[in-house]
């Protein structure tokens, strides 16, 4: 077998390995997402009662539980992709993995593809049994149209991991946290819930950056208005140039992050 | 090519972390930089067992870091079978493996998930990789029942054996052993030893152990290097080490109050190096009839028990407390 595809099995099984040990907590994650769902579903059932409006409620529900899907899916390829590193620092693996003859890349790669998986699971989960509670169908979905925004944004997100991913290299103390951070501001500014018209100017410019925001408008897109792949080129185009551009970047500021932590010794698990 | 490792003037020195002030605030000579490893040099033969000794703090996990390319040096040059590693990181990796003391493992997968995991990031196949490390396990009498339990549920000694699998499995042919046997128990201790150098007589094999244990250092080793406040501050054989003390005769007694000995022993001008440990009491003399008469009526007139004062071949103890005045055992 192919040295470099057995390299990249490592972190695919390590990432699996960890999950099918701590079982109970990917059921709680699961539940939690469910939960989050339906809540913002329900959030849009009671939109019309609540504001004494009378709005398109089956359209709005819709509009929110796009967005929880999405970012059900999106935060969790950031997350895993990211929190690779912060559970090695607990670890204190972290030495014995960059000891060893494997390059950055393959080691990103690895950690993505399971990070990609691992996130469809998760929102095809979410997404059947919200769409059972809420008695919607995908009849109307250009489904190839909503695949190809999910394989760019799936790219970017990976992207944006990398770059999180070497704080928690950099600073074992705070990393971490400031990944958590970083993911609630991808949140905020990329319109889960709201168009991203209702953010303050000046966070819209944040938005225009953020590859969240195509991912999101793309899909709802797709999946409420059954638009046509070249009309969804708009999306596209900026997740594929995002996509480029960070992908790179994310592998360049991780090597640079290496390089910075064997200099400064904070490799070590005691930081 | 004779050498498996080459060091020059190796230095290494890390920032005082209590220093809170922006590094750009302070001036050049106020960076409190603390140096782990000062201009240490020295070459290791292939196929040796070099030790490093040398208490906790001296720098010699330092070192290995070093060697093992997971820290960069300030200064001074690794070369690893002649392979530069500050310029090719990634070609020495492929000939070495460490064992560290710490076993850092991922606690909630089990030994054989983490040993896969190790073997994968080596391009080795699974199968390939469960009949090497089911070998190594047996050898190191690691129970085969417990490969799939997982690591957070071993003791020290446990994981200490997968993380010597994990180091192994990978057939370096330089293995850096920083500390092996640091806090087993004497089975296991045993266990890692003999497994080391019956491993070393079938492979065409070369080991560094950096230790604090100076038997251990002295069993295994073909030469040592005694390291200090990030110096090598001698190098040879255990033999060669221990000639440097054979000026004066050691001896040793057993004591009810060893503290009180050599409170009773440093009185005496002529008698050096005192090592107390485990009820016995270590010290250096050039004068022979001093032991024979004054130090055996002194502890007597003192009412202190003492039996078996006889005159034994130093250890590398000795050895370390001759050049820095101090035993292995004072230090942080």
């Amino acid at each position: 077998m192919n040295k470099k595809w057995i390299q990249t099995k490592a972190f695919f099984f390590r990432e699996l390995d960890m999950r099918k040990r701590s079982w109970s907590w990917q059921l709680v994650w699961i539940i939690y997402d469910l939960m989050w769902a339906m809540s913002v579903g329900f959030l849009g059932l009671g939109a019309a009662a609540v504001s004494g409006v009378e709005i398109n409620t089956q359209q709005y529900v819709l509009f929110l539980l796009v967005g929880s899907f999405m970012w059900t899916y999106l935060s969790s390829i950031f997350g895993t992709v990211s929190w690779a590193v912060t559970w090695e620092r607990w670890e204190g693996t972290i030495e014995y993995t960059f000891m060893a003859p494997v390059s950055r890349t393959i080691h990103l790669l690895g950690n993505s593809i399971f990070a990609i998986i691992y996130g469809l699971i998760r929102m095809v989960i979410v997404f059947t049994i919200s769409a059972a509670v809420f008695n919607f169908t995908l009849t109307g979905a250009n489904l190839m149209g909503a695949g190809i925004v999910l394989i760019f944004a799936s790219i970017s997100f990976i992207g944006l991991g990398m770059i999180a991913a070497v704080l928690p290299l950099i600073s074992p103390e705070m990393g971490d946290k400031t990944t958590l951070i970083m993911e609630a501001v991808i949140m905020m500014v990329s319109g889960i819930f709201y168009p991203i018209t209702v953010l303050p100017v000046w966070m819209q410019y944040i938005a225009k950056i953020s590859p969240g925001t195509y991912a999101l408008e793309g899909m709802r897109m797709a999946v409420i208005d059954g638009a046509s792949v070249s009309s969804l080129s708009s999306f596209i185009w900026p997740l594929i140039i995002i996509g480029i551009i960070l992908i790179p970047l994310g592998n360049f500021v991780f090597i640079l992050g290496e390089k910075y932590v064997k200099q400064t010794g904070k490799l070590k698990r005691d930081g | 090519m004779k050498y498996a490792i080459k060091i020059n003037n190796l230095t290494k020195g890390f920032h005082d972390k209590t220093n809170f002030m922006p590094k750009w605030l302070v001036s050049d000579s106020h960076k409190n930089k603390f140096y782990a490893v000062k201009d240490v040099s020295f070459d290791v033969k292939k196929r040796e067992i070099f030790g490093v000794l040398g208490p906790n703090g001296c720098g010699k996990s330092t070192l290995i870091r070093m060697i093992s390319t997971l820290l960069t040096p300030d200064k001074g040059s690794v070369e690893v079978f002649n392979i530069d590693a500050l310029k090719k990181p990634g070609e020495i990796k492929k000939l070495i493996n460490r064992v560290s003391v710490e076993a850092s493992f991922f606690k909630r997968l089990s030994a054989k998930e983490n040993l896969l995991y190790a073997s994968r990031l080596y391009g080795i196949e699974d199968k390939v990789a469960i009949k090497k490390f089911q070998q190594i396990l047996k050898d190191l009498n690691f129970p085969e029942s417990m490969v799939n339990s997982q690591m957070m549920k071993f003791s020290r000694g446990m994981q200490q054996k997968v993380s010597i699998a994990r180091g192994f499995i990978t057939d370096p042919i330089l293995i850096l052993l920083d500390e092996p046997t640091t806090g087993l128990d004497p089975k296991s201790k045993l266990d890692v030893q003999n497994f080391i150098l019956n491993l070393h007589a079938k492979k065409n094999l070369t080991i560094v152990i950096s230790s604090h244990d100076m038997l251990e250092v002295e069993k295994l080793c073909d030469r040592i290097a005694i390291m200090d406040k990030g110096k090598i501050i001698a190098m040879g054989t255990s033999d060669e080490l221990k000639e440097m003390v054979m000026k004066e005769n050691t001896y040793e007694l057993e004591t009810s109050d060893s503290a009180k000995s050599k409170r009773s022993l440093q009185k005496f001008k002529q008698v050096h190096n005192i090592i107390t440990h485990n009820g016995t009491v270590r010290f250096c003399t050039k004068d022979i009839t001093l032991v024979a008469d004054k130090i055996t009526t002194t502890l007597k007139e003192k009412n202190i028990k003492f039996k078996n004062l006889k005159q034994v071949v130093p250890s590398l103890e000795d050895v370390f407390l001759e050049i820095t005045g101090k035993s292995l055992e004072d230090r942080p």
